[in-house]
């Protein structure tokens, strides 16, 4: 980007980010507690940089990237975009908190940050014609209209790998991968900075997974782009990512360059998502961690370290200290004994 | 899937006899009441005191009435006055209904909790007792103002149904996606939402229709329509008195009130079928 003469290449800040979602009861709908989704969670992201939320299901990581697009107001903590950008003309969001921005700074905000979802069923207006849902940025905006938006379209669905000949036709008309391409062209075609992709391909085959991880591997090359890529699923991001967090319960309980992760996990909790992730190699089998339980609620986490309950090496300090995220070389990890354990690595790891 | 449902809804609508006949008949009902001029065969106002109560006959096909007026000819006329009564009823609650509904199901925190008590209010007053104390009270009866009257007292279903649709729709994710591109309130409702929930609405404005003829057919009975218009209700009314010896004069128009709500909810419920509408 040419405004960023300045030398912070960070484009994203997330610092002690939270969200409680209160949980209502009664005729009177008071609030007797709260669903601690998010609960005080910071990285950041650098220019051009994929990094990956990984986590189960209900450990808030896709609440963490609907904080970051604006869709979910946060609780407590701060988002800062290009937090070396200070009122830069033409960045008219920058510098600055964007957890609680007023509506045209949130209308402006959503031209650099851009949300992929996961479902392509859903994510696209039956309603509405292929050109119309990927023009909608540009024509709301007041960027383009009539030819020139169409021109555009276009382009980008071109650069999607959709034919041009199908902008006037509706979604139902296009397979799964094809309508997540329509999604992807949808979030670009506004040339945003940072993409926020939530489980992009986790509703697809796997052959078509492949397609669509290498299109947006193409397409960040070609724009520039930085991914915030949430997935489930670690054998789906290891390709993809520099740098990976891994998240439980609301929090990150390790992050690091992707090697790093894969070769020398410090985490338990990682230890026992990369023991499952499959490895192309059927004469290659690990001993697979197999967690003792289920995901605790989110409601009332247990204290201490929140997997203490499913923890292989848990002790009596992990009930009752809580760990805090720290590391040296950006290899930060959550756990007390993370020195002194030795965790099982990737086997048959190469990049 | 929801891929394959557009292109075959008219499909699926006449594959059924059973809706085939309510189309039939409701397109049949409207005809009569569009060419009425053309199909009548005398005028439905005109006295002809010479031929009082008399037979149905070749000359006067549904007899005619105390005051010598060709029944066939006004049941044609009556059928325009009901139509046009359900129409500008059921258009009104849908104005109504539907904005409130959205602005309730959108705004949900603020703005539904108000509709909701609304709603109930008016709910909770018995419609036909709201109708006539609403006709008593407004001096002028015209066609126009009784549809007013009507359409008011059905906003809450309309409300309602609109509502439940908005906060189903709001949770998909192309609503959030429409956000992300930085579309206004006004253009998420009206370009994503209301396109995604008509549906539920046409089905419930075909029923409605039904039960706006029905409301105005009761409030002519009650001697609070329109007095200048041919309406069946008021036929209803003026031959009960003559009902031992010349039947025609109610049993015709109540024919009218009935097969017509009968095919708009055979239709209506064929529609709900045929675009698939949870309700």
């Amino acid at each position: 980007m040419e405004n960023s003469s300045n030398t912070d290449d960070f484009i994203l800040r997330v610092n002690n980010l939270k969200k409680y979602f209160p949980v209502r009861r009664g005729i009177l709908q008071r609030v007797i507690n709260h669903v601690r989704a998010v609960d005080g969670v910071s990285f950041d992201i650098k220019r051009r940089e994929t990094l990956s939320l990984v986590g189960e299901s209900g450990s808030g990581k896709s609440t963490v990237g609907r904080l970051l697009a604006r869709l979910d107001d946060s609780t407590e903590g701060s988002i800062v975009f290009n937090p070396g950008v200070n009122d830069v003309p033409g960045y008219s969001v920058g510098g600055s908190d964007i957890t609680h921005s007023d509506p045209s700074t949130t209308k402006a905000l959503r031209r650099k940050i851009q949300l992929i979802f996961q479902d392509p069923y859903s994510s696209l207006n039956p309603r509405m014609k292929t050109a119309e849902i990927i023009g909608e940025p540009l024509f709301v905006n007041g960027i383009a209209r009539g030819r020139v938006l169409y021109d555009k379209v276009r382009e980008y669905m071109s650069s999607v790998g959709l034919r041009e000949d199908q902008m006037f036709n509706y979604p139902h008309e296009f397979s799964g991968g094809q309508r997540q391409r329509i999604g992807i062209a949808r979030a670009l075609i506004i040339e945003p900075e940072l993409i926020v992709a939530d489980e992009p391909v986790s509703a697809l085959d796997s052959s078509v997974q492949a397609q669509v991880l290498n299109l947006l591997q193409d397409l960040q090359k070609q724009y520039g782009l930085s991914f915030l890529f949430i997935s489930h699923d670690l054998s789906v991001v290891k390709h993809i990512s520099d740098r990976i967090a891994v998240m439980y319960l609301g929090r990150i309980v390790e992050i690091a360059e992707t090697d790093e992760l894969f070769t020398n996990p410090k985490h338990p909790y990682t230890e026992a998502l990369i023991s499952v992730a499959p490895v192309p190699n059927p004469n290659i089998r690990g001993k697979p961690v197999i967690l003792q339980g289920d995901v605790p609620s989110p409601i009332d986490p247990p204290g201490g370290c929140a997997f203490h309950p499913r923890c292989r090496y848990a002790a009596e300090k992990c009930k009752t200290e809580t760990p805090e995220l720290q590391g040296e070389n950006g290899h930060q990890v959550a756990c007390h004994f993370s020195e002194e354990l030795h965790l099982q690595a990737l086997e048959g790891f190469h990049t | 899937m929801a891929t394959v449902k557009h292109r075959s809804v008219w499909k699926r609508l006449f594959s059924n006899r059973m809706s085939l006949f309510g189309f039939y008949l409701t397109l049949g009902i409207v005809l009569v009441g569009v060419f009425a001029p053309i199909i009548a065969t005398h005028d439905p106002n005109n006295m002809m005191f010479d031929s009082v109560l008399e037979n149905p006959s070749f000359e006067y096909w549904f007899g005619t009435d105390s005051l010598g007026r060709d029944v066939f000819s006004r049941i044609v006329w009556g059928a325009r006055t009901s139509l046009y009564v359900g129409i500008v009823a059921t258009g009104v609650a849908a104005i109504i209904g539907v904005t409130f509904g959205c602005l309730a199901g959108y705004f949900e925190r603020s703005f539904g909790p108000v509709f909701m008590r609304l709603a109930d209010i008016q709910l909770s007053i018995p419609n036909l007792v709201l109708l006539i104390v609403a006709a008593a009270v407004i001096g002028n009866r015209s066609l126009e103002i009784i549809a007013l009257i009507i359409g008011i007292t059905m906003w809450p279903s309309m409300g309602r149904v609109a509502r439940s649709k908005v906060l189903d729709l709001k949770t998909q994710d192309f609503i959030d996606a429409a956000r992300m591109s930085g579309a206004s309130h006004l253009r998420i409702i009206s370009r994503h939402i209301l396109p995604n929930g008509l549906g539920p609405i046409i089905v419930i404005a075909t029923l409605d229709i039904g039960a706006a003829i029905v409301a105005e057919a009761g409030l002519s009975f009650l001697g609070l329509g329109d007095p200048r218009a041919i309406s069946w209700g008021q036929m209803v009314t003026k031959g009960i008195e003559d009902m031992t010896y010349a039947p025609w004069s109610v049993v015709f128009p109540g024919m009218g009130i009935f097969l017509t709500v009968w095919g708009l909810n055979i239709f209506g419920d064929a529609l709900r079928d045929a675009l698939d509408v949870e309700m």
